[in-house]
């Protein structure tokens, strides 16, 4: 006999057998003869139910109710690397599962830009995390004495104290956090080769989305924003480490570092040799270039840079035809493709998005 | 011997450079040159800094990470030392 007596499904009895059950002297048997009868006619009345139903009332009362999506959460860790050159002996000093900030002001910093910097990827673009799949960001504070830099080393962003004498710390900028860790961004997208003009539009990704990073967690129109990357890291009220709205102008006549070298457009291209000492053919000069262009185009555009400027960018980024070795002409016709794709080939939008490479004189 | 070491790259730019003399041998410095000799490209790092080692009119990249330890003290004192190159 069924072992699930009890399952209308697993164990339908012939009416014969039932009826006899039910007639039986044993009280059990007549209560199971009973509960069966009583099941298999709402078998039978629930099959003659779905017999005249139509496919799409079949769907709908099939439907296997789906487990709701895990929703993407911000991981992150920072280590402290404690004045040494190197991030083996770091510890860690904050994680996500941390019940409270740390006190040191550095690592505020980083956990409130790198927060902002992970919210803007996935409020806008759905993006979780650097590689999108929600990897761990991972941010190493105070690394080596008066470091002097902050650098993106293909897994974690490391960040410098600064000497305090031209530069502060490299934690006191949200764009430069931002632009670090959209360097990640990129490695995990069009992944551009870092040097000559892919390079160059490798740096300006990160500026172009460091700075609406910024805009974002500040509230900043295209007319609110100074448009400066490191207006705190490079000290001097007059100084930054780039500018975006006019390159070449974040810093004139400063005492150590003399003048900003970056070009606003392609006439006045930077050629330099492929090396670390030529910058890899001055990447962090040209980069000048694409930045002045997306400034034209989201100034023209107005309101908030992220909401149509940053949208063509990062469908550009994510975009599988934008080549590693790409250059500015190449960025040039793919934002221009794009904004035609979402706004229309003759609308406001795409001619923003020309007028901009044309400001920076690239073809 | 004259050896001067030289910083490159970074999120700007920038050239840092110190110089000191040493009292090594040709053939001490070859050895040196031959552990810290950095051949790498820029990888997927971003924004990084390069070091060079300048010495009797050749320049060479150098990762500090692999100078010994009997050499430390000379890189670090260099390190600290080094002022700005303006452009």
């Amino acid at each position: 006999m069924c072992k699930n007596h009890f399952s209308p499904v697993q164990c339908i009895l012939p009416p014969y057998m039932t009826d006899q059950l039910v007639d039986s002297d044993d009280k059990n048997l007549s209560k199971i003869g009973i509960n069966s009868k009583f099941r298999n006619f709402r078998f039978r009345s629930d099959r003659e139910f779905f017999k005249e139903t139509s496919t799409k009332e079949q769907a709908l009362l099939c439907a296997v109710a789906k487990k709701p999506a895990k929703v993407p959460v911000l991981k992150m860790e920072v280590y402290n690397c404690k004045k040494q050159a190197s991030t083996t002996g770091a510890t860690v000093l904050w994680n996500d599962t941390s019940p409270k900030l740390p006190a040191d002001k550095d690592a505020k910093n980083v956990i409130y830009a790198g927060t902002g910097t992970w919210k803007f990827y996935f409020d806008l673009f759905g993006r979780n995390s650097v590689d999108n799949l929600g990897l761990t960001i991972q941010q190493y504070i105070h690394y080596d004495k008066k470091y002097d830099n902050a650098f993106w080393d293909g897994r974690r962003m490391i960040f410098g104290d600064g000497d305090g004498i031209i530069f502060d710390s490299f934690t006191t900028d949200i764009d430069v956090i931002g632009h670090e860790l959209t360097h990640g961004v990129t490695q995990y997208e069009a992944n551009l080769e870092y040097h000559l003009q892919s390079g160059a539009l490798n740096e300006s990704f990160s500026d172009v989305f460091g700075i609406m990073i910024k805009q974002r967690m500040l509230n900043l129109d295209v007319k609110q924003s100074d448009w400066l990357i490191g207006d705190n890291v490079l000290l001097g009220k007059e100084y930054a480490l780039r500018s975006m709205k006019a390159p070449g102008n974040g810093y004139r006549n400063h005492p150590q570092l003399g003048d900003d070298p970056q070009p606003a457009t392609m006439d006045e291209f930077v050629k330099l040799p492929d090396t670390s000492s030529g910058d890899w053919g001055g990447v962090h000069y040209n980069s000048g270039i694409p930045n002045f262009a997306f400034y034209v185009t989201a100034y023209n555009m107005g309101g908030f840079a992220w909401e149509k400027a940053g949208k063509i960018w990062y469908a550009a980024l994510t975009d599988k035809t934008l080549k590693k070795n790409a250059t500015f002409s190449d960025l040039r016709k793919l934002t221009i493709k794009i904004a035609s794709t979402l706004y229309g080939a003759k609308s406001l939008e795409a001619k923003a998005v020309t007028d901009g490479w044309n400001a920076a004189k690239v073809n | 011997m004259l050896i001067t070491l030289t910083r490159t790259g970074g999120i700007i730019p920038i050239t840092k450079q110190a110089e000191t003399e040493v009292d090594w041998t040709d053939k001490e410095m070859k050895e040196l040159i031959k552990l810290v000799k950095d051949e790498e490209g820029p990888g997927q790092k971003r924004d990084a800094t390069g070091y060079e080692l300048k010495y009797e009119g050749e320049t060479v990249p150098i990762n500090l990470e692999k100078v010994p330890p009997c050499y430390k003290h000379v890189f670090e004192d260099l390190k600290d030392k080094m002022k700005v190159v303006k452009k």
